[in-house]
């Protein structure tokens, strides 16, 4: 490490600047600690030299007269000026060097004092070496010349003037002091040596800190350098995440919107195309009109996928989770496909493996949706053999209860390398299979999305030209007080058979209907039903002539039966204008028409004040049924 | 306007508070480097004068008195006419007492069997009787040969013309004082000293170049009878 540095002189002026300061600091703060440690001392010397003086000599006498010793006031007041000089520096400058000066003068001065108080024993002369070890604590070596400087005056001014004090006997060599002090002297030259292999120590300590921190800089500064990178990038990143996703949700919102836009003229072709069907007579116009309505179709079943995947692209799919009945399902599903399957020649089988939930909590919409496509899918690429719907529960304790739907088919198969891209949007196995058997490549797309939605998710097997097995598994939530239907067969679905409605019936004859419709060829479509069926309508462009039109029948008592309203119209949209109505005490039925399909456009058309809702494209007896079981029915809001 | 005089003047105040603070420490600190110093210098000068005054206590002799140049006559002391007989007087609670019976031991140490010695113990009247029982007592009384005794009211001390505890007095077979003085050579310090030296000396070898007229150190042993208050009488 140290090498890094002496090679970049700058850096080590840096570390050698540092490292000086570092030392400086630690000094500091053991000058501080040593003043302290010397203030508890100094303290404790004075307390013991007062006790020792009570001790030794607490009164002197003259005869039967007594009075405090002269040695009691000195341990309190000589001592007392000797140790709070030092204690009070300590407080007002700690680590200074004065006060660490003046404390090995006050030390050395309490050792001077202790051997008077104590008669001159010469056992007391013990504390100056035990002093001296202790100031060493400071690691300054001048503390000790103080000290020393000190203590030899101390025994030459008393060894000339007072040896017996010092030395014990009243006449003295001259050299007697110099003896003394040279032992102070050979006790102050291993201190020394002390000291200096201590500030060497400390020295390298600093060293060694100042290079490691200097190195933490560096790595940090380079740490930092990278991350403000890293951070730059990942900005980047993410405008360029946000400009992608909100690129993708401006196609998406522009392809529901097309998509919405479509739909509304498509509604007024199927339907006037419905209504052409039961008209026209001639072989070639019915076929011409089957033909329109077939495309129709197809195009409708295309705009509701590039819908469907709109929505789920931008994150707009919603999804129910109210209790549904597996069987239902499955009968709904195998009723819709069975037709086509017979209409191709093979069956379409169903076989439940052990037990199934009475009910589950899923969306039951989009559950038969998936089916349906998969299922369609099994059916469409089958020309012989068979189409089986095997539905069992994956109960394992370990995970979440899940049901599996086995949809197993005997077609064409798909090569192992085209499975993948099946899950693609607008991709089938190949090319060859669109032109073949058509199809927008949406369906397996939006399934596997609208499975994951449900919680679970889709695999494939498949043999080229044996046939492939879809495994579609769903979340069935907690099935803890659900019931298990054991030994569930065939004979338990119920296939819905299809009537024709009775032509001659008029569910809503004599009715008045009030139709809400800003779109004049809805206009035509819904309100040539509603008067097939019977009724009386009139038509209103938009909310506020609604409301006017609703208000005034009502006004002259005569009011409609029910109010048809479109809930997306200029002017004076459905939703207001039925909140409105409903303020001024409307109480008749109003059902809501929109485009939108979800639940939540429900829910926000009842929050709104409407009884029932119909979506569209209409479904023409649907709508009818609907409408009739409204009437006469007193309504509650 | 005053936006901009309020931003032109305030960095001058600033400033200028800056620069009168930086002053003050600067002047703060000058005084703290000659202050402490010169208080130091102050604290040392009053240190000395306490060692000074300590040490003049210390060295200062007891009351001179005139001296009893032959064994008194009415002394109810029994001097040995063996051996020379070794008066000392002391104070039963004066501190500085107890390094003259220190000497004491020395002298009956090194002159084992050459000395009788009489140690009196001074008690005031109007003391109990267990006054002079003091630690002092114990520790001559523990010295070999030393025959320890109560002078009540220094009655013996008034003979031998004794007023500092710690007097001592040698005399001979015949009578005669050959020494008189202390044994220590300052209040309460053991150690080397003229009066032990010379008494050693005498009693080894009959004779002594030492001065036979010691200082003595120590608490005046009989004081003043009028100055002792009834708190004294313990």
């Amino acid at each position: 490490m140290n090498s890094i540095f002496t090679a970049h002189p700058t850096l080590e002026e840096d570390v050698s600047q540092r490292a000086e300061n570092l030392f400086q600091e630690n000094r500091t703060r053991i000058f501080q600690r040593t003043d302290r440690l010397f203030v508890g001392l100094l303290l404790l010397q004075w307390v013991a030299g007062i006790i020792a003086a009570i001790w030794i000599s607490p009164q002197t006498w003259a005869g039967a007269y007594s009075e405090t010793h002269l040695h009691v006031w000195s341990a309190i007041f000589l001592g007392g000026l000797i140790t709070f000089f030092p204690v009070s520096l300590v407080l007002i400058c700690p680590g200074t060097t004065l006060t660490r000066h003046v404390i090995a003068i006050s030390q050395m001065l309490t050792a001077a004092l202790l051997i008077h108080l104590s008669g001159g024993r010469i056992e007391t002369h013990f504390h100056i070496f035990g002093s001296l070890a202790f100031l060493a604590c400071y690691r300054d070596w001048r503390v000790l010349i103080s000290a020393t400087i000190v203590v030899t005056l101390d025994h030459y001014i008393r060894g000339v003037f007072y040896p017996q004090s010092v030395f014990g006997i009243l006449t003295a060599s001259s050299w007697r002091v110099f003896e003394h002090a040279g032992w102070v002297i050979f006790e102050d030259v291993f201190l020394l040596i002390t000291i200096s292999q201590s500030l060497k120590e400390m020295r390298a300590a600093a060293r060694h800190r100042a290079a490691l921190e200097r190195t933490n800089e560096i790595v940090e500064a380079e740490v930092k350098s990278r991350t403000d990178d890293l951070v730059l990038q990942a900005k980047e990143l993410k405008i360029s995440r946000e400009r992608a996703l909100a690129a993708d949700r401006s196609k998406s919102e522009f392809l529901a919107n097309m998509s919405h836009e479509i739909r509304t003229p498509m509604t007024a072709i199927l339907g006037f195309t419905d209504l052409l069907l039961e008209k026209v007579e001639e072989k070639e116009s019915v076929e011409a009109v089957r033909t329109v309505k077939h495309n129709g179709e197809y195009l409708m079943n295309l705009i509701n996928d590039i819908l469907d995947l709109s929505k789920i692209e931008a994150g707009k799919i919603e999804k129910e989770e109210i209790d549904c009945s597996v069987l239902e399902v499955v009968s709904d599903v195998v009723s819709l496909m069975r037709v086509r399957a017979a209409a191709k020649g093979f069956p379409l089988d169903v076989r439940f493996d052990g037990p199934i939930p009475e009910k589950i909590q899923s969306d039951p919409t989009r559950l038969r949706q998936i089916l349906i496509n998969i299922v369609g899918n099994a059916i469409k690429f089958t020309e012989t053999g068979s189409v089986q719907i095997v539905t069992r529960l994956l109960n394992n304790t370990e995970e979440e209860p899940k049901l599996q739907f086995e949809i197993i088919d005997s077609g064409i198969g798909i090569p192992e390398h085209s499975i993948e891209k099946l899950f693609s949007a607008f991709t089938q196995a190949d090319n060859s299979t669109t032109r073949q058997f058509g199809g927008t490549g949406l369906g397996l797309t939006i399934s596997k999305r609208l499975v994951e939605l449900l919680g679970g998710d889709i695999s494939i097997e498949s043999n080229v030209g044996k046939g492939s097995t879809f495994s579609v598994t769903v979340s069935t939530g907690p099935l803890k007080n659900v019931q298990l239907m054991h030994n569930v067969t065939v004979a338990c679905i119920k296939t819905v058979d299809v009537k024709l409605p009775d032509d001659t019936v008029l569910p809503l004859d004599q009715r008045r209907v009030l139709l809400v419709e800003d779109g004049p060829d809805n206009q035509r479509l819904i309100g040539f039903v509603l008067k097939k069926a019977g009724a009386e309508v009139t038509l209103a462009d938009n909310g506020q002539i609604g409301c006017e039109l609703a208000t005034a029948a009502k006004s002259k008592g005569h009011p409609f039966d029910v109010i048809l309203m479109d809930m997306q119209m200029p002017i004076l949209d459905g939703y207001a204008a039925t909140q409105r109505l409903r303020e001024t005490g409307y109480t008749q039925p109003i059902i809501a028409l929109t485009a939108h399909a979800m639940a939540s456009d429900r829910q926000k058309c009842i929050d709104a004040g409407c009884n029932d809702y119909a979506t569209k494209p209409i479904d023409q007896k649907k709508l009818i049924k609907l409408v009739a079981s409204y009437i006469d029915v007193p309504t509650e809001v | 306007m005053y936006a901009v005089k309020t931003t032109v003047s305030l960095p001058d105040s600033n400033q200028a508070s800056l620069v009168r603070k930086k002053a003050d420490v600067q002047n703060r600190s000058k005084i703290s480097r000659l202050v402490l110093p010169a208080v130091t210098l102050v604290w040392l000068g009053m240190i000395g004068i306490g060692m000074a005054w300590m040490w003049q206590y210390e060295v200062t002799p007891g009351e001179a008195t005139t001296t009893v140049m032959s064994w008194p006559t009415g002394s109810q002391i029994e001097r040995s006419l063996e051996r020379p007989t070794l008066v000392l007087f002391a104070h039963p609670r004066c501190p500085c007492t107890r390094a003259t019976i220190r000497e004491l031991a020395l002298i009956v140490a090194r002159c084992p069997d050459l000395v009788d010695i009489q140690m009196l113990f001074f008690r005031p009247t109007g003391f109990s009787a267990e006054w002079e029982k003091t630690d002092l007592w114990s520790s001559a009384e523990a010295i070999p040969g030393v025959t320890v005794v109560c002078d009540v009211d220094g009655t013996e001390a008034k003979r031998f013309k004794a007023t500092t505890s710690g007097y001592s007095l040698l005399y001979n077979t015949d009578g005669r004082l050959l020494f008189h003085g202390g044994i220590t050579g300052s209040r309460g310090h053991s150690g080397d000293n003229v009066g032990r030296s010379a008494i050693e000396s005498l009693l080894r070898d009959g004779e002594t170049n030492q001065n036979q007229n010691a200082l003595v150190f120590g608490c005046p042993l009989l004081g003043q009878e009028d100055v002792c208050g009834t708190e004294c009488r313990k």
